[in-house]
């Protein structure tokens, strides 16, 4: 099972810098970047839970180094069907 | 602003060999930061020193750090936490005594509010002295008997300048004065030529703001400004000023003393750096002159500004600016007036005809009430001896920042007292901000003064060590929460 990483930003530059970080940083998956409004900006990414951990910190360094970080989070063992509700509503 | 703590911010800590991050309660740490720190024996301290956060893990995903409502056990009463004393080990000069007690007490008559009033605000406003009131009242009582007195007041600019003159070993003719110190540094930054191959400003984060805001403001007229930015101790390394002055750069605008911390620059070295590669270098003394010798001459200064209110014992409405003699020809100021004239009192209007002197830089009608004022309480400062005074500030200097070790205070300041000018920067935390700090002192008959997340304990030379320990006293009582 993937555990699931986001980073919430206020702004988009700091949310694709996080990204290009994340990506970079572990052998992870982006899954989606959904822009909530009022100019906050949440990207997730997927895979094994030490990639997901050092790919965010990684996001997390760089997304307040440009712009306005709001939130980090990690869920090592989301439960079954979890993120596809969300992200269907997202989309 | 919550700051979130990564695995790089553990490295870096770990580089500079500290073992403790200090951090607000908001702050949040990634696991990743937290699995590093865990392997780098670093810990997370909640930064009211009384507060500690576990560096236990106890989930795989990011949080905010737990708290623990503990006061960390002192083994050792009386001596400050073992970590923070080694991280902080304070350097300071050995104290010469210069003035005496006796000289001091003498001087604490001059200060009437000090019988009552632990006034350690002096990085934003000195204490009120009988002398600069007397000379206040001087100009009232001409004014009122006399009536018009144009040509006495302008002599009373002209003795301020002298008086300023001295305090930094230049010549009367070399000091023009203004209503502050914007004014003063704008007259500059308008007196210069962006056209050309130099044009690049240096300045610095720690500058008082209005210096940076005028540069920036230049940059419409071709002015290309390079900011070198404080460290993550809130200084600058000398170094900096190698990377950042080259020989596109026309002026370099630093600070003298950080304004928040009191961190010290050598402004000596700062200018050899500056001329060696071509650049003029301006200097913001107002943070300490008066505290700090500064001699132009020797240091090898292009130009020096400073208002009155701080350690000259003035008040607010004058600064002067020293220009050096031989550069003074070159300025071409756009911010101007009737005083920059060689006669101003020709009246004609067809052409500018700048003095020869720095009063070219002078703009319109003179402060002259600020001027007495001014006047007066240089000529404290100058009868004191900057020498004697910094002696006694280095000293008090030293002896804050033990105050602050011995009650686990956390602060920003330099704890090389060569570093450091007077003031001692204290953090404040989510107990009490610090506008409400300098509120609640207030309160308690104590002046200081706060400044974003801190509050600001800076004496004069007529402060004490009793006046300095009844003021941390009440700060840790206050952030404690007593």
């Amino acid at each position: 099972m993937s555990a699931y990483g986001f980073i919430e930003t206020k702004g988009f530059v700091a949310n694709v810098e996080a990204a290009d970080a994340m990506s970079k940083a572990a052998n992870v998956e982006i899954v989606q970047q959904i822009g909530i409004g009022s100019s906050y900006v949440t990207i997730i990414i997927k895979g094994d839970v030490g990639a997901v951990k050092a790919a965010v910190d990684s996001g997390a360094e760089a997304a307040q180094r440009v712009g306005e970080l709001v939130s980090v989070h990690v869920i090592p063992r989301p439960s079954n069907g979890l993120l596809e509700i969300f992200l269907q509503k997202a989309e | 602003m919550k700051k979130f703590y990564t695995a790089k911010d553990v490295e870096d800590c770990f580089s500079r060999g500290e073992k403790v991050i200090y951090i607000n309660r908001e702050d949040v740490l990634t696991s990743i930061a937290k699995e590093t720190a865990d392997r780098r024996g670093i810990k997370f301290s909640v930064k009211s020193g009384t507060e500690e956060i576990s560096s236990e893990s106890k989930s795989s995903g990011i949080r905010t750090p737990e708290v623990r409502n503990t006061v960390r056990e002192d083994k050792n009463p009386g001596l400050p936490n073992r970590d923070f004393a080694v991280r902080n080990q304070i350097i300071a000069p050995a104290y010469k005594g210069l003035a005496s007690d006796q000289e001091i007490e003498r001087w604490r008559s001059e200060f009437p509010i000090l019988k009552t009033t632990a006034h350690l605000g002096n990085c934003s406003q000195s204490a009120q002295s009988i002398r600069v009131r007397n000379a206040i009242e001087d100009y009232l009582e001409n004014w009122l008997t006399v009536g018009m007195d144009w040509d006495s007041w302008v002599e009373e600019v002209n003795l301020a300048k002298a008086e300023f003159a001295k305090l930094i070993n230049a010549e009367p003719s070399e000091i023009a004065v203004s209503s502050c110190v914007s004014e003063a540094v704008s007259s500059v930054a308008n007196s210069l030529d962006y056209s050309g191959k130099r044009k690049k400003v240096v300045v610095t984060d720690a500058e008082f703001p209005t210096v940076d805001y005028i540069w920036l403001a230049n940059q419409r007229y071709g002015a290309k400004v390079d900011f070198i930015a404080v460290n993550e101790n809130h200084q600058i390394d000398i170094e900096e000023y190698e990377k950042h002055i080259d020989e596109d750069t026309l002026i370099t605008s630093i600070t003298q003393v950080y304004y928040l911390n009191g961190f010290k620059q050598d402004v000596a070295k700062i200018a050899e750096i500056a001329h060696r590669k071509g650049s003029l270098i301006l200097v913001d003394a107002y943070q300490c002159l008066g505290t700090e010798p500064l001699d132009v001459k020797k240091m090898n200064i292009d130009m020096v500004t400073s208002g009155c209110l701080k350690y000259l014992c003035g008040i607010p409405g004058i600064a002067f600016l020293y220009i050096n003699k031989d550069l003074v020809s070159k300025f071409k100021p756009t911010v101007t007036g009737w005083f920059g004239q060689t006669n101003p009192f020709l009246f004609q209007t067809r052409y500018n005809d700048w003095s020869d002197t720095a009063s070219r830089l002078d703009t319109g009608t003179q402060p002259i009430l600020n001027a007495y004022a001014a006047r007066a309480g240089l000529s404290i400062i100058n009868e004191v001896g900057v020498e004697k005074i910094k002696d006694r500030i280095d000293m008090l200097s030293a002896y804050s920042l033990k105050g602050c070790l011995d009650r686990e205070l956390t602060t920003i300041s330099p704890f090389d007292v060569s570093k450091k000018g007077g003031t001692t920067a204290i953090i404040c935390s989510h107990k009490i901000n610090s506008h409400d700090m300098e509120a609640e002192l207030r309160k308690r008959n104590i002046i200081g003064s706060g400044r974003g997340d801190v509050i600001r304990i800076a004496p004069h030379f007529y402060s004490t060590k009793d006046e300095i320990d009844y003021a941390l006293d009440m700060i840790s009582a206050m952030l404690r929460g007593k």
